[in-house]
């Protein structure tokens, strides 16, 4: 920690925000893509990929959600 | 009703006006994307905003009473210090609402105070280390990593769904897109409601009415919700048009890029202790997902404003808390706030009407932005808008 900077938070929010940001946003257009193929050849495993990765998501902004109530 | 009655139910009001236009000036932070790209009806966005905002404030108490410790000496805080920050923070964030740029309201609030505790107590009351430390660097680190966060997030959208149907790409990302400014729209809510809560219970704690240790009254709670609900229907749609339409033509994955990037900056940097403007943040989201995008044009003239707003704000801020600090102190007691409160009322209804001459509302938030280098779009004359209403209206963009 400098006087002006804590540097260890500042790391913490670079690592959570690249990672989980970046993740979520990529894994909503895996979900995004997998439904596409899905839909377009049928195929169960895309779809189950879509959905997977709609969980994920979804259990990421409950993961927000409970960081905004208990901060 | 004695003088200190008066102050303090001056300072209230004040608070609770600061509040209401905390709401309006961030709408445009959780709903300028969605709105921009048709996932929402701007007047939809603004009602769902403004309910979540309001649900926000009543989550959490824990930063309550804590604006602008670390940043002035808390022994120069008095009741006249808070009621002429309060000034000079309405009157930078009504300003920078006037030009269609967004600016961190926290940030003009403390900038306010600062001033206003330097006209009090000499360059001794503000804490210089609080403010380098506190509104300095989290201004510079804000948009740089958001930016960062969302043009990795825009690039891998792209990249990962290119092969998917235009209709479900479209479809999918303005879904995603609500869920992300909601979530923000409630973590809204509970960062900035807080302030104000926070400014109230100062007062009455300075004023005598309450004891140190009796925590924040319901009936502030329940006030500065409403207050901040009230001010985000309003909808701040200068704010909402500028970074909706202004910074980047935004597409849907850009949208969806830029709600989850600042959704997640703002919660993480929250979390983790080293709090972060969420205009900033969404200002850097929003350019991010600019330069993630090939072929996206980013407005380099518009996002220079808002720096130089950004700039400013601190400054500019403190000089109208110092002004209205002098004015305060020069009539003393309740003539004072009632002086400052009239002058202030007169520089609202002035900033309002000049609002009026280049109207920006739900009707034409989302008309194609013009390149005069104005960052609100004028009015056209009577002839020009009749034919252009002949035209089906903007909507938000497919992809």
């Amino acid at each position: 920690m400098t006087d002006y900077v804590d540097l260890r938070a500042l790391a913490l929010v670079l690592l959570a925000s690249f990672g989980g940001g970046v993740g979520l946003i990529a894994l909503y257009a895996v979900g995004i893509r997998a439904l596409a193929v899905g839909q377009d050849e049928g195929r169960r495993g895309a779809t189950v990929v879509a959905v997977a990765s709609f969980t994920v998501v979804v259990a990421g902004v409950l993961i927000g959600l409970y960081l905004l109530v208990s901060a | 009703m004695d003088p200190a009655t008066v102050m303090l139910a001056t300072v209230v009001i004040t608070a609770l006006a600061f509040d209401f236009t905390n709401g309006f000036h961030d709408t445009a932070n959780s709903m300028a994307a969605p709105i921009s790209t048709g996932a929402l009806k701007p007047k939809v966005a603004v009602a769902l905003a403004a309910v979540l905002n309001f649900v926000g404030a009543f989550l959490s108490l824990s930063v309550a009473a804590t604006i602008a410790s670390g940043i002035v000496d808390s022994g120069s805080v008095t009741i006249t210090v808070v009621f002429a920050g309060l000034i000079g923070g309405i009157t930078w964030n009504l300003v920078t609402w006037l030009m269609g740029l967004p600016s961190s309201s926290s940030h003009a609030l403390i900038g306010g105070v600062v001033g206003a505790a330097l006209m009090a107590g000499g360059l001794g009351a503000v804490l210089f280390e609080g403010v380098i430390a506190k509104v300095m660097v989290p201004a510079l680190v804000a948009p740089v990593v958001a930016a960062g966060v969302c043009y990795l997030g825009t690039v891998s959208i792209y990249r990962i769904s290119k092969g998917a149907p235009k209709s479900l790409r479209s479809d999918g990302y303005r879904i995603g897109q609500i869920g992300t400014a909601s979530l923000m729209s409630l973590a809204h809510g509970t960062n900035d409601a807080q302030k104000t809560m926070g400014i109230i219970t100062l007062a009455l704690i300075v004023s005598g009415s309450q004891s140190e240790d009796a925590g924040t009254p319901f009936w502030v709670v329940f006030s500065c919700a409403v207050a901040m609900g009230l001010g985000t229907y309003l909808g701040g749609w200068r704010i909402i048009r500028t970074l909706g339409k202004g910074l980047v033509d935004i597409t849907p994955p850009q949208g969806f890029a830029a709600a989850g990037s600042s959704t997640t900056v703002i919660l993480a940097s929250s979390y983790l202790g080293f709090p972060l403007s969420t205009t900033h943040v969404s200002t850097g989201s929003i350019l991010g997902s600019g330069l993630g995008r090939r072929k996206s044009e980013v407005r380099w003239a518009v996002a220079g404003r808002m720096a130089l707003a950004w700039l400013v704000t601190l400054p500019a801020a403190a000089l109208v808390g110092a002004v209205a600090l002098s004015i305060a102190d020069a009539f003393g007691g309740a003539t004072g706030f009632a002086a400052v409160s009239v002058l202030a009322v007169i520089t609202v209804c002035g900033l309002y009407a000049l609002s009026r001459r280049t109207r920006v509302d739900h009707t034409n938030v989302n008309d194609e932005w013009t390149h005069d280098g104005a960052v609100v779009a004028k009015r056209p004359k009577r002839r020009t808008r009749e034919r252009a209403t002949s035209r089906p209206p903007a909507g938000g963009r497919s992809d």
